[in-house]
């Protein structure tokens, strides 16, 4: 295993490569040239892992002619939309979870490495590259998904947080109480670009002062201001007047609720532009408080449902998958409810959804089967019956993320996942319509 | 293949059941891994299923070598790295510091003398080491400066409208009293005088606004989103060979230590006046402060922190085993709280004095789950009990708080009671368990008892390598199941409550029960116990859990609190009276 040492990292620092690495790497005729993707827009998914035995379709006769499982049938309701495959061992198949493996391809042994890098990172960075105009260039929702010494699914070298509150993340996105939903006027923006240009100057100044480890925080705190005056002079092509629909409160002591309200803001978010590159955490990869006494349902997921499930053969993890199979129809629905922002059809016609998990199988703690839910976008080739395509092992899991950078109009690996994968490191041919 | 490698699609292929449907036969290599996945997928919580061709497992989590900190760009640490030697009395390094979410909240509501102040949660930072304070993780990165100006604004506008005449004593436009307001404001924001630079800056953006009420809210709004705002300074001025910090960042230290938030008036006025640079003023305001009620609450937060406390509200427990109501929960919590609170503010009792305690505080509730005959006579409120010894054991570690957090849904757990006293009580790192490992512990067999259970990690060689430092120790916690519940049977089977603390050395010392470990713990190990506290106490006000000869530190927080009986409250005041406290050496 190579860990980055402390020294070999501030090289790195002085090199001046660290403080967005990422924002640089894309060939100069890729960040030219005009991203020409089926999908224009992505929304990851992302919970627990579940187990495979309440989860594997039953009587597959065909690619598109199978029976879903009790645990997945709330998804009959979307079938035509629907791509589930698995049988796609990760590159570190027994690693615990928590491991980045599951959006980045590289497991705990490329940890704190710069090319540690989830999907949705990397395809936000090329978008910046390439030109593509989003006020937000990705959105990182979920309530307390790194509580308790959890991780999210998200990374860029270090796990990067969701936001938790609904109510930050609906003012980051749409405008706080001095817009009142309502561009902000000639005064208010130039007050906030004082401001910005004085914080600017503050940690600058104070940049020249600290060590190298305080200077590269400093860094992703100007970075941070940069994408403000990105939005503030007009780069975002943000829709005004958005998020009406959604109501936000601060609580996230129901951490589903609080989710409920994130999926509002993420649909919300698409549907005006603000992003083009959208997640939900549910939870971190050790707790999720699970509040549903309508289903009789209270608990840590993670400890009750998975670890503790084998007893009752995962009723209690079955019923909540359902409940989220529930919800990621609610938000395709929602999705094909909402016309896109660039006047083509609907969100979901234009929007590559994917139902991810950290691990393959979360009972045994391994990853030798991942598992994924694609839908919408020109990019999926669909069947009226839905498909199922097991790949039996013979496909490493890093080629579906792969497919979603191609949906993206990303085809240009390099900097992405492992660099040993050679001859496999394309898409799957299986799931391009 | 090289170390860290994986092997690609079609060197290796496998499916859910491992090894027993190989689709494509490859290299020895692929074979080799079979047969590891082979051999070892059997019969214990933490098999290696899958360990590299070149047989390195690539671990879980990753700890910074020793003497190194974890930076901005590298993943946080797992377990607290071994202490870097003292060579040379270094007090550590120059350091910068953004404020944690609940400092950020509380100066907030100081700085406007406001405890209903509307705010919103801006920061979800990671839990490192059971804490929120790693200054290497507290950083503002993606839409974080966005949620910043949003919050800042909105506070902004809110404290003009509500406290505008508390916060300025004067509302003309002109540049005296724009000027006054902000070096007062701005003094209390940025918890040091203002530099005229400073001054000009702020009221250049005070003097675009077309009123005072304007002008004040675009300077409160920028201040809350400065970096002087925002971060913790501890840098310092050159002074020989180092860096002496600033009266005014000394009171920031003393006040986020022992308070959780900015500096109040009376530290101002002893960082203003320059007292607060002398040894004595330091010591009688670091009093002052631990003794407040403020105080009680951060020694609260640390105790949490380091005890793992916060595991209690979110452990998952299984209804059709008991049903632990929200109520019961929050009463072990407030138990627990409580002790903590009275052992060391009342009784200027040490970490012994928790672990042997025979006395604590229940209600009803709790009395009548642990199963005390007076239950019946306690109330709604906690009141003071001593336990019989036949009835339950007393001190810490038999709180039903830890047993129920330490624990799982259903049953007891020696693995997480025994990890728990290895590296909080003992601060002894325990390697994390490799990568490729299934850590799913194999049914019971009907009938079997916890320990039984549990011997699958003594009887096979690759799981006893490590759970040897635990499993032993968590049996001495045995007598209480998974809810705190004394037994004295499990499945119709007397509890054996024996264990041993094997030593990294090899040694063995067994022991019987609670009291027995705690014996243990209080005796033999009480130098390792207090140095223990020492270490986390350090991590939890430094924001650091190592750096260039920290065990310098660490050796005089030991020797200062040592002087009276190494009491917590001591060790709280030992920290600031260390040379990290107020000297620091160049920052790398």
């Amino acid at each position: 295993m190579k860990t980055l040492s402390r020294r070999s990292w501030l090289k790195t620092l002085a090199a001046g490569t660290a403080l967005a690495p990422f924002l640089d790497f894309a060939s100069p005729t890729q960040a030219q040239a005009a991203l020409t993707g089926p999908a224009k827009r992505v929304v990851l998914f992302c919970t627990m892992a579940t187990v495979p035995t309440i989860w594997t379709p039953t009587s597959v006769t065909a690619e598109n002619a199978f029976k879903l499982a009790d645990s997945t049938s709330p998804l009959e309701a979307i079938r035509k939309h629907l791509v589930m495959i698995e049988g796609m061992p990760s590159g570190n198949p027994g690693d615990n979870h928590g491991s980045p493996d599951a959006l980045t391809g590289l497991g705990f042994a490329a940890s704190g490495q710069p090319s540690l890098i989830s999907v949705d990172q990397f395809i936000a960075d090329r978008l910046v590259a390439a030109g593509v105009k989003a006020s937000v260039p990705s959105l990182l929702l979920g309530a307390e998904a790194t509580a308790s010494g959890g991780k999210t699914m998200f990374n860029r070298g270090n796990n990067l947080p969701t936001i938790s509150s609904p109510l930050s993340a609906f003012k980051a996105v749409f405008g706080n109480a001095m817009t009142a939903g309502a561009p902000p006027t000639d005064m208010l923006l130039k007050r906030r670009q004082s401001t910005l240009d004085l914080v600017t100057g503050q940690l600058q100044t104070l940049r020249q002062g600290v060590g190298s480890e305080a200077r590269a925080r400093l860094d992703l705190h100007l970075e941070s201001i940069r994408q403000i005056e990105n939005r503030l002079a007009g780069g975002g092509g943000q829709v005004a007047g958005c998020g009406a629909s959604v109501t936000a409160t601060d609580d996230t002591t129901d951490v589903l609720k609080a989710n409920l309200v994130h999926l509002d803001i993420l649909v919300s978010a698409l549907g005006c532009n603000a992003t083009r590159v959208a997640a939900i955490q549910f939870g971190s990869d050790q707790v999720l408080q699970v509040n549903l006494p309508e289903l009789n349902l209270q608990g840590d997921e993670h400890g009750l449902m998975l670890h503790s499930g084998a007893g009752d053969n995962f009723a209690k993890l079955t019923i909540f998958e359902k409940w989220l199979c529930e919800q990621f129809v609610a938000l395709v629905n929602k999705l094909e409810a909402t016309p896109d922002p660039d006047g083509s059809g609907s969100l979901l016609d234009n929007t590559l959804v994917v139902w991810a998990r950290d691990m393959g199988d979360g009972a045994n703690h391994n990853q030798n089967s991942m598992r994924f839910v694609f839908a919408g976008s020109k990019y999926l080739k669909t069947d009226p019956n839905g498909r199922y395509i097991d790949f039996g092992g013979k496909a490493r899991h890093e080629r579906a993320l792969l497919n979603i950078c191609e949906a993206m109009g990303v085809t240009d690996f390099k900097g992405f996942g492992d660099s040993d994968l050679g001859q496999d490191k394309t898409p799957l041919s299986e799931l391009h319509a | 293949m090289a170390a860290g490698k994986k092997p690609t699609a079609s060197e290796v292929a496998v499916n859910e059941s491992n090894v027993r449907n190989f689709r494509s036969p490859a290299s020895s290599a692929v074979l080799a891994v079979a047969a590891a996945w082979a051999a070892l997928s059997s019969g214990c919580e933490g098999h290696v299923v899958g360990r590299l061709p070149d047989g390195s497992p690539s671990l879980g989590g990753v700890t910074a070598p020793p003497g190194e900190q974890t930076a901005a760009g590298m993943p946080p640490i797992t377990s607290l790295p071994a202490a870097s030697a003292c060579r040379s009395n270094s007090p550590g390094p120059r350091a910068l510091r953004r404020l944690t979410a609940a400092e950020y909240a509380a100066t907030l509501k100081d700085l406007f003398g406001d405890a209903n102040l509307p705010l919103t949660s801006v920061f979800s930072d990671p839990t490192v080491l059971g804490f929120s304070v790693d200054s290497h993780a507290l950083v503002v990165q993606g839409l974080g400066a966005q949620q910043l100006m949003d919050q800042a604004e909105s506070v902004a506008h809110f404290a003009v409208t509500n406290h505008l005449s508390t916060l300025s004593s004067c509302t003309s436009t002109d540049a005296t009293c724009r000027q006054t307001f902000i070096r007062q404001f701005g003094a209390r924001a940025q918890r040091a005088p203002l530099s005229d630079a400073d001054v000009a800056a702020y009221d250049k953006l005070f003097a675009a606004e077309a009123s005072f009420a304007d002008g004040a809210e675009a300077v409160i709004s920028a201040m809350l989103q400065s970096p002087y705002f925002l971060y913790r300074r501890e840098l310092g001025t050159p002074e020989g060979s180092g860096y002496q910090l600033s009266s005014y960042e000394l009171a920031s230290a003393l006040s986020y230590l022992l308070t959780g938030s900015m500096p109040d008036a009376e530290l101002v006025a002893a960082a203003d006046s320059g007292a607060l640079s002398q040894a004595a003023e330091l010591e009688k305001q670091a009093e002052r402060l631990l003794t407040s009620e403020a105080g009680h609450r951060a020694v609260g937060s640390f105790m949490s922190g380091w005890l793992g406390l916060g595991k209690l509200q979110t452990v998952a427990k299984d209804d059709n085993v008991f049903k632990l109501t929200p109520s019961l929960r929050q009463a072990m919590a407030e138990e627990t709280r409580v002790l903590l609170d009275s052992t060391i503010f009342d009784q200027n009792g040490s970490v012994a004095s928790l672990l042997t305690t025979q006395s604590s505080f229940v209600n009803r509730e709790l009395g009548t789950h642990y199963g005390l005959s007076n239950a019946g006579s306690l109330g709604d409120t906690f009141s003071p009990v001593t336990f019989a010894p036949t009835e339950r054991d007393g001190g810490l570690l038999a709180q039903g708080s830890i047993l129920t957090a330490f624990a799982t849904a259903s049953e007891s757990s020696p693995v997480q009671r025994g990890k728990m006293v290895r590296t909080r009580l003992l601060c002894q790192a325990l390697p994390p368990p490799p990568a490729n490992l299934d850590t799913v512990l194999k049914p019971a067999p009907g009938g079997a008892t916890t320990r039984e259970h549990f011997s699958q990690h003594s009887t096979n060689p690759v799981c006893a390598s490590c759970h040897r430092m635990m499993d032993p120790i968590g049996f001495g916690f045995e007598h209480y199941d998974a809810f705190g519940r004394r037994r004295e049977q499990e499945n119709g089977k007397p509890i054996d409550a024996t264990g041993s603390v094997v030593s990294e050395g090899g040694g063995e010392q067994p022991f019987d029960g609670l009291p027995g470990l705690v014996d243990y713990l209080t005796t033999q190990a009480g130098d390792e116990v207090n140095a223990c506290v020492v270490r986390y106490w350090s991590y939890f006000a430094f924001g650091s859990a190592g750096w260039d000869e920290d065990q310098c530190t660490y050796d005089a927080i030991a020797e200062q609190a040592k002087q009276d009986g190494f009491a917590l409250k001591a060790v709280a005041k030992a920290i600031v009276k260390t040379a990290r406290f107020s000297r620091r050496v160049a920052d790398p």
